[in-house]
Formats: C-alpha cells, structure tokens, sequence
C-alpha cells in the first residue's frame, strides 16, 4: 500500500464504510423505536375503534330489539304472558303460566325467526315475563314457565329498561334455565355452546307501545324481557375492520368471572398474564362527579401511557414482546349521557416484535442494497478523488524528477487553491526559487564580490541574459611555468596548488569586485563594468591585476618548499566596448563578453612574454583608471587581427607608490626609441639591467640600430603570435 | 241446609278462631308523578284494595252489590272473596251494559234497563275489571280475594284487616286504574291475638285510559254515551 | 320470514290474541241444544248449513242441503228469540222452506253459577213451500258442567206437525228427538271439542223408519264469531234409512 492513491481509495472506503454502518445502525434503532411509536399509537387507536365498534353493535342490537318491539305481532303475542291476577298473588289457577304456555307454543310454532332479532344465523335467545318467568328459550324448546330469580340481568333490565353482560360459558351454564344447549345438533340449527368465547347478552325491557324509545313515555306497560345472546368471538373479535389496518390486532375480552375469549394466536402465557391483570388492577376508573365530567383518580404508577380510559402495559412471551392496552369494556351508553355499566375488560395486543420485525427486514434489505450500492458509488468516486487529488502529486513528482535532471524552467500548473495547489505553487516557487538559486549560484561562481551578488540578488533583473554592449575592463591572466609544472608534481599535488592558488586569486578578484569569466585551466578571464555598473572599472582592474601578481609571489616560497620550479603569472588587460550578455546555447549558457576588447586583453597577456612583463595594460585602461595607478609606456603595439596599434603600459604600482628609478630611464630611452636613437636608446635601456622590458628593447634597438626599419615607421611593433 | 250449617259452625268455630287470630293494620302511601316532575304523596288513598293470601276462606254468603248510578259504578272498587255472588243494579235512568273481560271473571250481564240488575259469582280469584259497554267511562275494579282478610281503603289509606290467623302471610295492596295495577307486596307476621302493622308504599303511574267493549273493539261515540 | 308464514303467524295470533266476547263457544254442539243463550239485549246472527246426505236404505231420496239463516235476539235474561227462515236445495230445486220462530227460556237467569242449568225451548216453523205442516218444536235441554268446563247435556223433544195450521189435510204427526252430548274445552273460551249423539224416533205419522246419529264436531269463538262445525254420521248398520252423513256449519256474529 505505497501508493498515495491506493491509501486514499483505502481510506476513503473506510471512512464511508464506517460511516454506512453507523448510519445503518442507527437507522435500524430508529426505524425500530419510530415502529414501536406507532404501534403504540396505534394500539390507542385500536382500542378507540373497537369500542366504538362495540358500542355501535350494541346500540344497533339495541335498537333492532326496540323495532321488534314495537312489532305489533309481537306486542300482542306478549300480552299474554302477563298476569296482573298473579301480580296481585290473586292467580290460583297459574293463569299466567297458561297464558305463559299459550306464548310458549307459539312462538315455538311460528319458527323463531320472526323473533330472530339479529341475523339468518339462529339466534340465542330467552323471552321471560315481567315476574321473571321464562316464557320461551331458544335454547330448550321444552322449558316454560320457570322462575328465574338469581340472574341479576333480568332485574336490571326490568328496571333500567336495557343492561348487557358478558357471561362466561361456565356461567351460562350455571344458569337456571338452558340459554344455550349444551350439545350441537347434527343440523346445527341452533347456536350451541362455544367453550372459548364469551356471550354477550343484552336483556331488553318490551312494553306495550313499543321499546323503551317508544314516544309514549306515559303509556308504557312492561311485558317482560328478552334476552339475546351472541358470540363475541366472531363479530368482534375476528372483525376485518383491523385486518385492514397495519398488523393484526389481537383482541381479548375478559368478563367480569375471570373467563377470558381471544383472537385466535393468542399464546397462554400472554392468556394467563392478561387475567391476572384484571384481577390485580386496582385502577379506580371514571367516576362520573355530578357535573358529569369524569375525574380521573389519582394513581401513584400511572405512566405516561394511559389515556383516560385505557392503560397500557407489555407481556413477554415466547414469541416475542406484547404490548397490550386494556380499557374497560362498557355496554351501551345512555342517552342521556350518562356512562353505561362496565360490563368485562377489553384488551387489544400487538406482538411487537413479529411486527417490527418484517419492518426491520425491509428496512435492512433496503439499507444494504442502497449500502452496497453507496459503497460502489464511493469506491469509483474514491478512485477518482484519489486520481484526481494525487494526479498534481504524480505531475509534481514527475516535475521534480525533472528538476533533479536540471530542467529548471519546469512549472506545473496549479489547478486550485486547496494544499495541493499551494504545494504546487510552492514547488513552482520553489523551481523559481531553485532557478534563481541556480542564477544565483551562477551569479556567485561568477560575480564573487558579496555586494555585488546582494545586488544581483535583491535586483535580479540586473543580471537578465541579453546581450548590451557596454565599456569594460578585460583581464586575462595566465600561470607562468604551470605546464612544465604540471609534468613534475603528481595530479593530486597539482591539483592542490592550483587550487591554493585559486583560492587566493578569486579571493582577490571577489575583492575587487570582478565579474569572473571563466577559469582556463590555470588562466582566470574576468571582467568589470557587468552586470552591475562599476565606474572605476579599470581602476578595480589594475589594483586586482597587482595584486594577482602578490598573491603570486607569495606563493613562491610555499612552491620552492614543495620543490616546484618558479611560478610566475602574466596578465593582461585592456578596456574598452564589448558586447556582455549570456552568450551559448540554452543547455550550455555563459555570461561572458565578447568583442575586440577581449581579444585585445587576450594579446597583451600574450605579449607580457614579449616585454617581459608581468601585467601589460592598454592605455585606455590608463586612462579609464584615472590615476589610480603608476603605469609606464612600454610600446606602441600592433596584435595580431588588429590593425590599429595600442600604446601598451606595465603597471608598476598603485598611484603614489615611489617610482622605481628605472622607470625615468625608460621612458628616456623610449623617447629616444621612437625618435629612432637607437643606439642612445639601447644604451639608455642598458642602464637598467634589472628591468626585464628594458632588455628587451635593448636588444630591439640593437636588432633595429643594425637593420633599421622603413621610414614611415611609426614605432610600433607588430606582434604576429597571440 | 247447608248454608245454616256452616254458619252455625263458623259461629261455633268463632270463638275459638277469634282467640287466635289476629289483626293487621295500617295505611297505604301512593307517590304519583307531581305537575313539576318530582314525586309527591297522592293525598286521596282510596280504592286500594289490601288483602292477604296464602290461605283460603269460604265466602260470605251474602252478595256484593255494585250500582250503576249517574253513569258511574258505585262502588268503584269492590272486593270480594272467592264464590262470592256480585250483584250489578241497574241504578241509574238509563241503559246499562255491564261486563267485564278479565280472565277471573269473564261476564256480560246484557243491556238492563234502570232497575234491572244482573248477578255474577266469582269463583277465581283475581283482578276483575268491569266496564259499561254503553258508557266508556265506566270503570270499576272488583278485586276477588281467596279470604275474608281484606278492606278497601277511605282518602286516608287506612285499612283493619281481621280474623288473620297466625302466622306469616303475604300481604298485597292493589291499586287498579282500568288495566293497570299498581301493586304492593309485602310480608306481616301475625301473632295470635296480635295486632301487625305494615306500611304499604304504591308507585302510581299514569293511567291507561283506554278500554275496549266487551266485543273487543272500540267504543264509538253514542249519543247517550254522555 | 316470508310473507305467507308471517300471515300464517297473524292469524293464528289474532285468533289467539283477540278479545273475546263475553259468551264463547254458545253453541258447542251441532245438533245438541244448549242451555246458553245470548246476554240481554245482544243480536246475533246465526247461519247453519247442513247436508242430509242419502241413505244407504233409501237409495232414491236425495241428499238434501239446508241453510238456517237468522237472527237471535236476547230478550232478557232468560229469554231469547231467533227468528230464522229456512232454505232447501235439493238436486231438482232450492226453495223457501219456512220461516220460524225460536224461543228458548233459561230456567235460571244469565250469571247463574249453578252446575246445573236447564232451558226449554219452543219454536214454530212455518213452511212455505214444501208439503211439510207446519211444525212446532219443543226441546227440554238439561246441562251439566263440571270445574274443569266439561259439559254434559241432554236434549229431549219433540217435533208436532199440525196441518191443520195451514187448513191442511193430515194427522198430526209427531217424531220424538233425543240428543245428548259432551264437549270439553280444549282451549279456554276458545275452542272447544265435543261429542254427541243424535236420534230421531217417529212415533206418529211420519213415514220412514228411526235416525240414528253419533258425531262428532269441535266450536271455535273468535272476537265476535263463533263457528260450530260438525258432522253426524248415521249409524246405518243399525237403521239403513238414516243419511249416512249430516255434516253441520254453524256460524254466528254478535252485532
């Protein structure tokens, strides 16, 4: 994993990773919490419907029973089975209980679905008279005339004109008179016991005008009651209305003895916890005050769960976490606003966790085929985020190994202004920098004087390539007795002195502030007046070129200590126009002059041999030094490739230095020289015997005392050897 | 003879029933629907008819007399015990048709004129509403009681019930409007030569007003009607 | 429940249900005269249909049918009055047999609780058309009723036939009737099944032999109606001459 792109693509996978399964978990919780939420709710809303539901059935049974009525065949079937003789305990021949038959064996022969209140299903039901005595029952074709006094129903009916209860099968079994038969007929047309269901029975006051509704609040005379009877399993229980909806509610109704009916799937524990909790709730519930406005009683566990009428609590089973809501189950209201009686308890339950679960499921699937499908996504994007961030890297690596070759005018461009374009810019500041290092470098082999590199350096624009021509001082110089010198010593002895005395001659030059050229070999070219402006240029040369000659001299003794022969240096210089700039080809650039001017340098160095001399100058430079310098007039000289001759000097000195007495000699017998007193020249030269030059032109104005030269000489002398 | 008899008996038998038995007294109270809605005490406690049961006596030998006087009977509420004779005159100056379709006592004495009369036994015991075929509005209630223990009561709801024997006897308060009985039952306990007090507490409701003759049909309006 | 069963279901409940009148079941027997008569100032109206059907010994006489149509007045409370005609069809014609008038007196008057109740009955039948006299009828009825409304009566008469009514020719005929009969209340006030026995003796005058019946028929009241529907079957074995069958309708509304 070296690579930048692959620990980009890497990391980046890990982060979005990271972050997909934390998202994923914590959409998961809150998937999970937002479901139970509503399931919650839900199951309010359950509860709600199904009361309402119930309340509805009941009021509509209600009311049916109220049109049966005021059935006119029933009224007046009814009349019978009451007797006002036994009433007043007057009826010594049971005339009731024949009129009690009479109703009895009609009712039998009519086929009870005149009296089916409710549907084509046979129907449970039980007539009783106003004594309570049972004039028919569906149940028991054979049964009349009983008096059933233990069923509080009855007496609650006759007195409020319609109750309902929820009877147990244990408890419609204990009744005094058989409501439901006990065994199944083969044709099964009639209802017969269910053992895990509850009957809900509503017991009806009939009179004369009619139900209870009946307008004729006055003239009402109670025939008796009827009771009905149905299931609760199937209509209430089983109803679609909550298939509907998201889940399956179940349902469980309680009644008041403990016995307890449910939707189908109910498990027992869940069973058992739901009639130990009617059992043990001792939640006080609505108690109407007089205004009518119910008061909630206060109850210390009272979460935040229950509502006004209902409670929740959870039941864990087998198969999963029950959340259960109880309320109380109510027969029907009163129209006079007043609260019907609680008649058992309702509870409707949702197995929370076989219905978050397919939720769960979906969700998962989902999140990971979005996950999977976000992490393929991030991974291509990755790739090209990394390619694209380390793209620049990749350029710049490929810039800098450019660099590292020496392409110093590589720049890469900057895309941005994130890190990586400012690493850009920064290794383009950088290749600037390194290019102007590189100048600089260039400028600090060439310009070693400090001053002028700060300059150069602070103006950089003043060492620009490009040629100008501008008036110089050209200094050649050269080793003298190197070459032979170079044949005794070792190559790593030579090496040393050239060095040592490189060492001190740029040291010099840097003093003086020249421009050096180039060194050749054991020969220093430099010049003054370029790149920075030096206006005594050739004075700076002169003293430069003397003290070149010192530094010579003292390493004489080192050399002779070392056993080199005598060393000596020859230098020339001249001053004049030339071209300066960085002259070459770009691979291979120089910053150097060119022009007559060096060239003329070049000979005068080559003709200090001639004279003898150590440094020869042209008489500009003694001109341009200004004084600056003690120079004597040594020849007129024409070099080779140029035709004009050049009065050519020998520094001597600095200005003001004691003159060496051979110096007036000289001068005499070059004056006489020129003259063409050749012989008082030569003699006058004699007198110096310790003057190189002016043995030299001693033995010139001999060869020419001997052969004297043409008439229209000039006095100059041709030199055709560099 | 067997009249004499008996009575020779019952007054050799007197005496010695009179040493046992006791006595029940006491008063009836009707609450009735007041003009504002609130119960209230009716302060006329007539016609009740209070009586025993539990215990059967033979009837009195003489008959009950029930008259048609100015299109009313008089008395209105009448009881008698069981094989009783009821004797309906004709007191009045016009036509009267009296008959009654209660199951204790079905009878129709036919038109008779002023001065006729026309007489019933009873035999079961039971409430007997007895109605005018001509005039609607003539409504009596005879009250047939299996013994002699029984009185109507005046406006002050009083009633003395004697010759009970001793023991514990239920005791009813019947009120009777047309077809409607308004009952009270309750339970008195009689020692021997004692004297047992109860209270008997009627709910009356409003009256249905209706009735039909003796046919079965509705009465149409007859210009003697009134 | 459909139509037909819910009418069903009102009749039988209307005729169960309906009021009934004062006097139920007057006439529990077809033949059989009864001691019940109507409540004083009542008007009835009574229709009888019956057949003579032919007998076996008397191939030739035809079956005769007979409709007795009238009015029955309560006079008092003894007393009542019906004053019928009398229709005869036979297979040749249908005529107007003859008025009458029907007295019958109750030896005790109505609301009488005695067991034992007598009534005498005389009526006169005056004929129209046939050659029949003039007839008067006389019928001593003696009835017995027990607690449970099982009634017994006895019916002893005879039928004079004067001619000389209408200055006819003829002797006096005489034909001694005796009837008697059981009738038990099967529903109280309502219905009511009986048995009886009918027999006709001539004794002076008539040609043809005795009659003989036995029956059996069964009385319904229903709100003002009564209906007593019969039949007396001739005890032909024994008198070949008695019509084989004598079935009877009578039916009556109180106005």
């Amino acid at each position: 994993m070296n690579s930048l792109s692959a620990r980009l693509v890497a990391a980046f996978m890990l982060l979005s990773v990271v972050a997909l399964a934390v998202a994923l978990v914590v959409t998961q919780r809150a998937v999970e919490e937002a479901a139970e939420e509503k399931i919650r709710a839900d199951l309010t809303r359950t509860l709600d419907a199904f009361q309402r539901l119930s309340q509805a059935a009941q009021t509509r049974i209600k009311d049916v029973a109220d049109a049966h009525a005021r059935d006119r065949t029933f009224k007046d079937e009814a009349l019978r089975v009451n007797s006002d003789d036994s009433a007043a305990g007057l009826d010594d021949g049971d005339a009731e209980l024949e009129g009690i038959q009479s109703a009895h064996d009609v009712i039998i022969s009519a086929d009870t679905e005149v009296f089916g209140w409710i549907d084509k299903n046979p129907s449970i039901w039980a007539f009783f008279n106003v004594r309570k005595r049972l004039v028919f029952t569906h149940g028991d074709d054979e049964q009349v005339g009983k008096t059933v006094d233990n069923v509080p129903l009855l007496d609650r009916a006759l007195h409020e004109g319609f109750a309902s209860e929820l009877w147990s099968p244990a408890y419609v079994r204990n009744l005094p008179f058989t409501f439901v038969p006990k065994t199944c007929t083969d044709m099964n047309t009639k209802e017969c016991m269910r053992e895990d269901d509850l009957l809900l029975v509503h017991a009806h006051r009939a009179t004369t005008s009619g139900g209870e509704n009946s307008l004729e609040q006055s003239a009402r005379r109670p025939l008796g009651v009827v009771l009905t009877g149905r299931w609760v399993k199937e209509p209430l229980l089983e109803n679609s209305l909550e298939k509907g909806s998201s889940g399956a509610a179940l349902f469980a109704l309680l009644a008041k003895d403990g016995t307890l009916t449910t939707s189908s799937d109910v498990p027992e524990q869940v069973r058992k916890r739901l009639v130990e909790s009617s059992s043990d709730t001792i939640r006080p519930l609505k108690a109407p005050s007089d205004g009518g406005t119910p008061i909630v009683l206060e109850n210390d566990s009272r979460d935040e769960n229950e509502t006004d009428s209902s409670w929740a609590f959870e039941v864990l089973a087998d198969d999963g976490l029950y959340l259960v809501r109880e309320a109380v189950f109510w027969d029907v209201h009163r129209k006079d606003g007043k609260d019907g009686t609680p008649i058992g308890r309702v509870f409707v339950m949702r197995n929370l966790d076989t219905e978050i679960k397919p939720i769960l499921t979906g969700v998962r699937d989902w999140m990971m085929r979005t996950a999977v499908g976000v992490v393929l996504l991030a991974f291509v994007l990755a790739v090209m985020l990394a390619r694209r961030l380390s793209a620049p890297l990749v350029q710049l690596e490929a810039a800098a190994r450019q660099v590292r070759l020496g392409a110093l005018d590589v720049e890469v461009p900057v895309r941005g202004t994130d890190e990586v374009g400012r690493l850009t810019g920064a290794f383009n500041e950088m290749v600037a920098g390194l290019r102007q290092r590189d100048q600089i470098h260039g400028l600090f082999k060439r310009y070693l004087d400090p001053q002028v590199v700060d300059e150069l350096i602070r103006n950089p624009e003043k060492a620009a390539p490009g040629g100008e021509r501008r008036e110089l001082t050209v200094l050649f110089s050269d080793l003298v007795g190197f070459t032979s010198m170079s044949e005794e010593m070792s190559p790593e002895a030579l090496v040393d002195v050239l060095n040592g005395y490189f060492e001190r001659a740029t040291e010099v030059l840097g003093q003086h502030g020249a421009t050096l050229d180039k060194f050749i070999g054991d020969a220093i070219m430099c010049f003054w007046n370029a790149p920075l402006p030096q206006e005594d240029h050739a004075a700076r040369a002169c003293l430069t070129a003397l003290r070149l000659v010192a530094v010579v001299d003292k390493l004489a003794p080192e050399l002779e200590a070392r056993g080199v022969s005598r060393l000596d240096c020859r230098i020339g210089l001249n001053t004049g126009p030339g071209v300066v700039g960085n002259i070459g080809s770009r691979a291979a650039q120089d910053y150097t002059v060119i022009g007559d001017t060096v060239n003329l340098a070049s000979r005068l160095e080559g003709a200090a041999k001639v004279y003898g001399t150590r440094i020869l100058v042209s008489e500009e430079t003694v001109r341009a030094s200004r004084g600056t310098v003690l120079a004597r007039e040594l020849d007129l000289l024409r070099v080779k490739g140029r035709q004009l001759p050049v009065r050519v000097y020998e520094l001597v000195d600095v200005a003001g230095a004691p003159p060496p007495a051979h110096l007036a000699r000289f001068a005499e017998g070059l004056a006489l020289y020129r003259a063409r007193h050749f012989t008082e020249a030569r003699e006058r030269f004699l007198s110096s015997p310790e003057d190189p030059p002016s043995r030299v032109f001693a033995a010139r104005c001999e060869a020419l005392s001997t052969q004297p030269p043409p008439e229209d000489w000039d006095g100059v002398f041709s030199l055709d050897t560099k | 003879m067997g009249r004499g008899a008996l009575i020779l008996l019952l007054s050799l038998a007197a005496p010695l029933a009179a040493a046992q038995q006791g006595t029940v007294r006491g008063e009836v109270r009707i609450t009735v629907q007041g003009p504002d809605g609130r119960p209230v005490l009716k302060a006329d406690r007539s016609g009740v008819v209070v009586y025993l049961t539990g215990y059967t006596e033979p009837p009195p030998s003489g008959e009950v007399n029930m008259a048609q006087r100015n299109k009313a009977f008089q008395p209105s509420v009448v009881g008698v015990v069981a094989g009783q004779k009821v004797r309906f005159s004709n007191n009045d100056v016009v036509v009267h048709n009296v008959f009654s379709r209660s199951r204790a006592g079905k009878f129709d004495a036919g038109k008779n004129r002023p001065g006729e009369d026309y007489t019933e036994t009873f035999k079961k015991t039971g409430l007997i509403d007895v109605y005018c075929d001509i005039h609607e509005q003539m409504v009596a209630t005879l009250v047939v009681v299996p013994n002699r223990a029984f009185a109507v009561t005046g406006p002050d709801g009083r009633f003395v019930l004697e010759g009970v024997p001793p023991g514990t006897h239920p005791i009813f308060a019947v009120h009777r409007r047309d077809e409607r009985s308004d009952v009270s039952r309750a339970e008195v306990t009689v020692k021997p030569g004692g004297e047992a007090v109860v209270t008997l507490e009627l709910n009356e409701t409003r009256a249905d007003d209706k009735h039909l003759d003796k046919h079965g049909r509705q009465y149409t309006p007859r210009s003697d009607a009134y | 429940m459909s139509a037909v069963r819910r009418f069903v279901l009102l009749g039988v409940l209307a005729l169960a249900v309906l009021p009934t009148p004062a006097e139920a079941g007057r006439r529990p027997f077809i033949w059989v005269w009864d001691t019940e008569i109507v409540p004083k100032g009542d008007v009835e109206l009574e229709q009888w249909l019956w057949v003579k059907s032919r007998a076996p010994g008397v191939p030739e006489r035809t079956s005769n049918y007979w409709v007795w149509w009238g009015p029955v007045f309560g006079l008092t409370q003894r007393l009542e009055l019906a004053v019928p005609f009398q229709v005869l069809a036979t297979r040749e014609r249908t005529q107007l047999e003859s008025f009458d008038a029907d007295l019958r007196l109750r030896f005790n008057p109505r609301g009488d609780d005695s067991p034992w109740q007598g009534l005498l009955r005389v009526a006169y039948h005056h004929t129209i058309h046939t050659t029949q006299p003039p007839r008067l009828d006389a019928n001593l009825v003696q009835s017995f009723e027990t607690e449970g409304g099982l009634r017994l009566v006895l019916d002893l008469g005879a039928q004079v036939g004067l001619p000389a009514l209408r200055g006819q020719e003829g002797p006096v005929r005489l034909l001694g009737t005796y009837a008697a009969g059981v009738s038990y209340p099967l529903i109280e006030d309502e219905l009511r099944a009986s048995l009886e026995a009918f027999g006709e003796i001539p004794l002076q005058g008539i040609p043809g032999g005795q009659h003989h019946f036995v029956g059996a028929d069964v009385a319904w009241t229903f709100g003002r109606t009564w209906v007593t529907l019969g039949v007396m079957v001739g005890l032909t074995p024994l008198f070949p001459e008695t019509p084989q069958f004598m079935p009877r309708l009578i039916w009556a509304v109180v106005l």
